[in-house]
C-alpha cells in the first residue's frame, strides 16, 4: 500500500481527537479508503473515522489490510508533521510496520511498529434523533469550554428555537444559546435534553478543526452523535450521555 | 462505637476529646498536611501533643535497636533526618511495620509509637555523608540493627501526628550514631540500589519480589534508589504516597492485561471508625473515591454536616494529584489494585469511605491501606446487577446513597451498551 496525502490538517486533527481516548485500534485499510472504527476503554464512546481515498493526492492499495495500530504513537509522531508538509503512509518492506514518510526539504521516514487488536465485536446502539442541529465547530467548542469553567459535565438542549449548551455548578452557571437562524441548519420535531462529560467532549472537539460544520444529533437523555463533515473525510463520535440526578 | 464512650485510658485520647472546634473549613483539605492555614505547624495536632508514657527512660544517649528512620519535610531541601530508636527490646520491627498493625486500636498504636525516639540532623537532601549512609543501613536492614545514639540533650517527650505518617514519639537533636551490629541488607536489594535503573523500576522490581510498601517507602526515603546523580532524601511522607502512586501505576499497567470480572462484587470492612464499602463492577479499569468525613472528626469539629470529598481516574490512571483526599487515595488505590492483581482480573472500582467521629486523630494513612486490604480478605458478595449490589452496600454506609450518586463520576456515567438494551424491548 502507498498513500500520500497533501494536507497533512486532517489527519493530524482527526488522529489528535481519537488517541486520547481510544489507544488501540485496527485501521482497515481499503480500495474504498482508510476507516477505524472503535470504543474507548470506558464503552462511554465509539469513534467511527472515514478517509476516502479521494482525500488523498496519491492512492494505491489493491487489497484489503487491517492495521493494529497504538495510536497514541501516531498521533506524536504525526504532531512532528508541520502543515506544509506532505505525509506519506505505507507498510515497510516486512510488513511489520506502518511507515510514516514526512517529506519538505527533508525526507524523514517513521516506522511505528504493528500491534495484534483483538477483534472486539462493537455492540453499536441503533438510535433514533429527534434533533439535528448543524454548527460551525468553533461555537460548540467555545461552549464546552464555557461550561467547564462551573462543571465537569455539560447539558446540550434543543427547542423548537434554539440550541442551548449550558452548565450549572455549586459556583456558578453558563448558558450558550444558538438560535434557528444561527444555526447551519436546523432540524428539531421534538424538544430534548441530554447531559454528557466534558472529559469526552474536549477530546472531540478537537476534530473542530477538520470541518467547517460540526451536526449534533441529539435525544432525550440518549447519547449524541457528532459528525464532522469535509470533503472526502467522516469524522463522527457517538457518545452515552451522564445519567441526571434529581 | 464511639471512642468516647469507650472511657479511654490514654492521656492523649482524653487530651484529644477536650478540643474545641476550630472555625477553619480549610482544615478538611489539609488534615494538618499541607498548613493551608499559613501557620508554621497544624494548631490541632499541637494541641494534641502531649506527654509521652516513657518520660522515665529518655536519656542523653539511648542503646536499642532500630527499626526505621524518619525524614522530615519542613525546611526543604534542608530536612531532618535520623534513625528511630526503641527504647524497648521487644520485636522493635513491629513498631515501624504497619502491615502488622491491623486490629490494634488507637491506644496501642500510640504505645507502640511512643516508644520510638526519633533523633535528627538538619541534612541537604541531595548531600552525602556518613549520616545518610547510616540512615541508608537502618532503612535497608530487614531487622532493626542495634545502635547506640548520642543526643545534644536529652529527648523532649511528647507523640506527635500527621495525616500520612504514623504518629511520632519523642525527638532530639542528634549528635552520634554508631551502629552497634551490621545491618542484615538482602541481596537482591543492596544489588538494586547499586544498579543506575529509576528508584521506580527499582522499587517496582523489589515490590514483585515480596518486599512490601512500608519496606520500601523506608528505603526510597533513604535516597537508596534511582540514578546516582539524582538520589535524595525524600521526606517520609512524600515517599509514603510515592510509593502508593509508583506501584500502583505499575500495578494498572499489569491488570489492563487480564479479564474484566463477570459479576458485581461488593467488599467492605470497618477499622478505627472508618468504614469501607468497595464495589467492582464488570467493566474495565476506572476508579472513584469518596470520603465522607462525620461532622465530629478532628478535620470536621466546624461543621455540621458530613463532608464528602470525591476523586477519580480513567483507564489510564491520572496525571494531577489528587488533591482533595491526597495520600489517602493513593492508599487506597494501591491495595485496590493488590487485590486485582492478586485475583489477575481488572474490574471498574468505587470505593466509599465513611469516617466516623471516633476517628479522633490521625493514625497515618496505613489505616486506609490496611482497611482496604483487610476488606479484600473478608468474604465479599457477589450480584448480577449494580442496581442490587448499590442496595447492599448502601444498607452499610451511613450517608444516603443519593449524596453519593449525585456526585460520582463513574455511576452517573452511562454506557453505550445501555442503550442496546433498550432498543431491543
Amino acid at each position: 500500500m502507498k498513500a500520500t496525502l497533501a494536507d497533512p490538517k486532517i489527519l493530524k486533527s482527526s488522529i489528535d481527537a481519537i488517541s486520547n481516548m481510544i489507544d488501540e485500534a485496527g485501521v482497515i485499510v481499503s480500495q474504498e479508503g482508510i476507516a477505524l472504527r472503535a470504543m474507548d476503554p470506558a464503552h462511554v464512546a465509539l469513534v467511527d473515522f472515514k478517509l476516502e481515498k479521494e482525500a488523498f493526492e496519491e492512492y494505491d492499495v489493491n487489497e484489503t489490510l487491517t492495521l493494529g495500530i497504538d495510536l497514541d504513537r501516531l498521533n506524536t509522531i504525526l504532531k512532528r508533521a508541520g502543515s506544509s508538509d506532505r505525509i506519506e503512509l505505507s507498510t515497510s518492506d516486512d510488513g511489520g510496520s506502518l511507515r510514516i514518510t514526512i517529506r519538505n526539504s527533508a525526507t524523514r521516514r517513521f516506522d511505528l511498529p504493528l500491534i495484534d487488536v483483538g477483534e472486539e465485536e462493537l455492540r453499536v446502539p441503533q438510535l433514533e434523533f429527534p434533533a439535528k442541529v448543524e454548527i460551525d465547530p468553533k461555537i460548540l467548542s467555545e461552549g464546552i469550554k464555557d461550561a467547564e469553567i462551573f462543571s465537569d459535565h455539560v447539558t446540550l438542549r434543543c427547542d423548537a428555537e434554539n440550541l442551548y449548551i449550558s452548565a450549572r455548578g455549586d459556583l456558578g452557571n453558563v448558558e450558550v444559546k444558538v438560535s434557528r437562524e444561527e444555526a447551519v441548519s436546523f432540524e428539531v420535531s421534538e424538544p430534548c435534553r441530554s447531559m454528557f462529560s466534558i472529559e469526552y467532549l474536549k477530546d472531540m472537539i478537537k476534530a473542530g478543526d477538520i470541518a467547517t460544520t460540526v451536526r449534533i444529533n441529539l435525544g432525550n437523555d440518549i447519547p449524541v452523535k457528532l459528525d464532522f463533515l469535509a470533503p472526502g473525510v467522516s469524522l463522527s463520535f457517538l457518545l452515552a450521555p451522564r445519567v441526571e440526578s434529581e | 462505637m464511639p471512642l468516647a464512650e469507650k472511657k479511654p485510658s490514654c492521656e492523649i485520647v482524653k487530651a484529644i476529646l477536650k478540643l474545641r472546634p476550630m472555625s477553619r473549613e480549610l482544615c478538611l483539605a489539609c488534615k494538618g498536611g499541607r498548613l493551608l492555614c499559613g501557620r508554621p505547624s497544624c494548631p490541632l495536632l499541637a494541641r494534641i501533643k502531649i506527654r509521652s508514657p516513657i518520660e522515665r527512660k529518655l536519656k542523653e544517649s539511648l542503646f536499642g535497636p532500630s527499626p526505621s528512620i524518619f525524614v522530615g519535610w519542613k525546611g526543604y531541601p534542608n530536612v531532618f533526618v535520623g534513625p528511630l530508636t526503641s527504647v524497648s527490646e521487644e520485636s522493635p520491627e513491629l513498631y515501624d511495620d504497619p502491615a502488622r498493625w491491623y486490629g490494634l486500636d488507637f491506644d496501642e498504636i500510640i504505645r507502640m509509637r511512643s516508644l520510638l525516639v526519633r533523633s535528627k540532623v538538619r541534612h541537604h537532601v541531595a548531600e552525602r555523608s556518613r549520616i545518610v549512609e547510616q540512615a541508608q543501613e537502618v532503612a535497608l536492614s530487614v531487622n532493626a540493627p542495634d545502635t547506640e545514639v548520642q543526643f545534644e540533650r536529652r529527648p523532649s517527650y511528647g507523640i506527635s501526628f500527621s495525616p500520612l505518617t504514623q504518629p511520632l514519639g519523642p525527638t532530639a537533636p542528634l549528635k552520634k550514631l554508631t551502629l552497634a551490629e551490621n545491618p542484615k541488607i538482602p541481596k537482591k536489594v543492596d544489588a538494586l540500589a547499586g544498579d543506575e535503573v529509576s528508584a521506580s523500576f527499582a522499587a517496582t522490581t523489589l515490590y514483585r519480589e515480596g518486599y512490601d510498601v512500608y519496606y520500601l517507602t523506608r528505603v526510597l526515603s533513604s535516597g537508596a534508589l534511582g540514578y546516582e546523580e539524582r538520589r535524595r532524601l525524600v521526606p517520609t511522607r512524600w515517599s509514603i504516597t510515592a510509593v502508593d502512586d509508583l506501584l500502583g501505576k505499575a500495578l494498572m499497567r499489569e491488570i489492563h492485561n487480564y479479564p474484566v470480572i463477570n459479576e458485581y462484587r461488593v467488599y467492605h470492612n470497618t477499622y478505627l471508625d472508618n468504614h469501607f464499602e468497595i464495589l467492582l463492577m464488570p467493566r474495565r479499569w476506572e476508579y472513584e473515591q469518596f470520603e465522607a468525613w462525620a461532622p465530629n472528626t478532628l478535620w470536621t469539629l466546624a461543621l455540621d454536616k458530613p463532608a464528602i470529598n470525591i476523586e477519580h481516574e480513567g483507564y489510564h490512571g491520572r496525571s494531577s494529584y489528587a488533591e482533595q483526599e491526597g495520600g489517602g487515595y493513593y492508599a487506597a488505590r494501591f491495595a485496590v489494585l493488590e487485590a486485582l492483581a492478586k485475583m489477575r482480573r481488572q474490574a471498574g472500582v468505587v470505593v466509599f469511605r465513611e469516617i466516623y467521629e471516633g476517628y479522633i486523630m490521625p493514625v497515618g494513612v496505613w489505616e486506609v491501606r490496611e482497611n482496604v486490604r483487610q476488606a479484600f480478605r473478608n468474604p465479599y458478595e457477589r450480584f448480577t446487577t449494580l442496581g442490587e449490589a448499590l442496595e447492599s452496600l448502601a444498607a452499610r454506609l451511613k450517608i444516603p446513597l443519593r449524596e453519593y450518586l449525585k456526585r460520582s463520576t463513574i455511576l452517573r456515567q452511562s454506557r453505550l451498551e445501555d442503550f442496546i438494551a433498550k432498543a431491543g424491548v
